[in-house]
């Protein structure tokens, strides 16, 4: 997982470089755990069923930084891992690994408000995926 | 300087000159020391952005606590014609009426001081602080949830929690015409277990008192002498709001191609205010505007429980609402522009409305003095209380700042404080901390704000709002 902070007065702005989609992904659950609760370890107990259509991939990575997100703040799960299924330019199906907050273990960082369409960036590169993000905070 | 398109006006203005795609000027209100800390930042960019948009009706403003956000700056304030012009949710954020409100108790810094580290730990079990924080006391059933979207703080004061006084003190009276069935299930479900709670981030519960008087009379009418103690609530709409903005942003990213508006920023996404689009937003957003009311209405009832345990019943009753502001709204107001008398929708994200004395829409006990404006500064200085002018009412669509503005990033913040221990040294300084998450008190430094002195002083000085006293905190709940 490569990503770095990029400068931003008020907000989280993150810089996301991965050798392909799937691993882009990968590291958008990776960059939200990290989000969530910093270094604390977040174990793969639970599974859950995630599934998004969204006719564009930049809409897609939104949607699903979005949804976790969700799933945090209405139930307290935590995602560890992400096992994609089917992966293909408007669709992202595949398992969430994960397990519900748990404050003996879990050091809350700081609320994320939202995952913003500011400055947004999702393009293919030489490399592989890059990606820009604004969290609101 | 920022940019050859800027100039310098007077003292505390700046012109940003209208250039390609702008429809207007952009206006900001700064010192010469508050725009170089502007430097590098891409608000200004920013205000150039919000001119780009339909219906845009006098200049786009920015407040002296202006910093980067996203689509708007956070400080911006623009106004937009009601047949021409657009509502964006960009232009309101996704803390829909993030907010501030001020109680003053009976009680004096002396009397306090003795037990403040009690007073402080009451109110830090008694208002969840923190991500997620919900409370195991307040479960709203989906028919009570549409009852609170509708009413607001109305619905608090109905089952006991606050009275009729309270609402007076409240912008709006703490209730705008709202559509609860516009608010998306998912919204509802985010918001559902956290009413009464204050969040995490710069959200607070403030114990602080009446340091400095500017401007007696008004302080007199407001109750602030020099050592009362008051009680700071901010925060807003909580899971639901967010999610209100995040539905509507997504709605009017296809909406702004529906209706070919051109956009600089996908986050300034927008639709005509007479479309569809544009009510249905409108509709849910006041709806997450009366969470957010009724929100700071409960936690100002247990603000109250706690005075009264910690000291009697009466402290607890009189210790009454000062006032309550939104500073992240989108309100349709009658202004005068260019001698003439329009309806406008004036966006306010970061900024607080400022109306004049004599505004029919300010409570009596406050018409001859103006509208009491609350800006909160960071944990460690001061903050101030103001009130509304006729210049504000003629410049800025009765608007001014909201608070102090970021100047360092949460990350650099955090960088900064790492090695220090940000609770003692308050401390030692007189103010006591309780916080859900040491990270969040990290990225909170005092620091890490602008001093909102400069800030305050920028907005007198202009005549876009007049200080009538300083607050100095000393006690802190932090998310």
């Amino acid at each position: 997982m490569t990503y770095r902070y990029l400068p931003h007065t008020a907000d989280i702005k993150v810089a996301i470089e991965a050798p392909s989609l799937e691993a882009l992904f990968h590291d958008g659950v990776t960059l939200t755990r990290q989000l969530l609760v910093g270094a604390s370890p977040v174990e793969s107990g639970e599974q859950h069923p995630v599934r998004l259509e969204i006719p564009d991939r930049q809409e897609l990575l939104l949607a699903f930084l979005r949804d976790l997100l969700y799933r945090y703040e209405t139930s307290g799960f935590l995602p560890a891992g992400l096992v994609i299924t089917r992966l293909d330019t408007d669709c992202l199906e595949g398992q969430l690994l994960g397990e519900p907050f748990d404050g003996t273990r879990h050091a809350p960082e700081p609320e994320v408000k939202a995952v913003t369409r500011h400055g947004l960036v999702v393009r293919e590169t030489d490399n592989g995926w890059y990606a820009e993000v604004v969290f609101d905070v | 300087m920022p940019s050859p398109n800027v100039q310098q006006i007077d003292d505390y203005r700046w012109r940003v000159r209208r250039t390609g795609g702008m429809r207007t000027d952009g206006l900001i209100f700064a010192d010469r020391a508050l725009m170089h800390d502007l430097e590098g930042d891409q608000c200004i960019q920013q205000v150039v952005n919000v001119a780009h948009l339909p219906g845009i009706v006098g200049p786009s403003i920015a407040m002296p606590d202006i910093h980067w956000g996203y689509g708007f700056p956070i400080g911006g304030v623009a106004a937009f014609d009601e047949d021409e012009g657009v509502v964006s949710p960009g232009g309101v954020g996704y803390d829909i009426n993030c907010g501030v409100r001020l109680l003053r108790t009976p009680l004096s810094v002396e009397e306090v001081r003795p037990k403040l580290a009690r007073l402080m730990d009451r109110l830090f079990q008694n208002i969840p602080s923190g991500v997620g924080s919900s409370r195991s006391d307040v479960r709203l059933s989906p028919k009570e949830l549409d009852r609170v979207l509708s009413q607001g703080a109305q619905w608090t004061v109905e089952r006991g929690y606050g009275t009729e006084r309270d609402l007076e003190c409240i912008e709006a009276n703490g209730a705008l015409p709202a559509d609860p069935d516009a608010v998306s299930q998912r919204a509802k479900e985010r918001g559902k277990n956290q009413l009464g709670t204050v969040g995490s981030g710069n959200h607070f519960v403030e114990v602080g008192y009446v340091a400095e008087v500017f401007d007696e009379v008004a302080a007199n009418q407001l109750g602030l002498h020099p050592g009362t103690i008051t009680i700071f609530i901010h925060s807003g709409s909580r899971g639901l709001g967010y999610q209100v903005c995040d539905d509507n942003l997504d709605t009017m990213v296809q909406a702004a191609g529906k209706y070919g508006i051109d956009l600089p920023d996908k986050q300034l996404c927008c639709a005509p205010l007479k479309s569809p689009e544009a009510k249905r937003y409108i509709g849910a957003m006041n709806a997450a505007a009366n969470y957010a009311f009724a929100n700071r209405q409960l936690m100002s009832h247990y603000v109250r429980t706690a005075l009264r345990d910690m000291f009697s019943e009466d402290v607890s009753s009189q210790s009454d609402l000062v006032y309550d502001v939104a500073h992240n709204i989108a309100k349709f107001e009658n202004h005068v522009v260019g001698g003439k008398r329009r309806r406008v929708c004036v966006h306010r994200k970061g900024a607080t409305r400022a109306f004049p004395p004599g505004h029919p829409e300010i409570t009596e006990r406050y018409r001859d003095i103006g509208q009491p404006v609350l800006i909160p500064g960071d944990m460690g200085r001061y903050s101030f209380v103001l009130v509304g002018t006729a210049g504000a009412f003629a410049e800025t669509f009765g608007s001014t700042c909201h608070g102090a503005g970021r100047r360092m990033s949460r990350h650099q913040a955090k960088k900064v404080a790492r090695a220090r221990n940000i609770p003692r040294e308050l401390e030692d300084r007189g103010i006591l901390i309780r916080a859900a998450s040491k990270r969040t008190v990290d990225e909170e430094i005092p620091e890490a704000y602008k001093d909102v002195r400069q800030v305050v002083d920028v907005v007198h000085g202009a005549g876009i709002g007049r200080k009538v006293v300083k607050l100095v905190p000393i006690g802190v709940v932090k998310g």
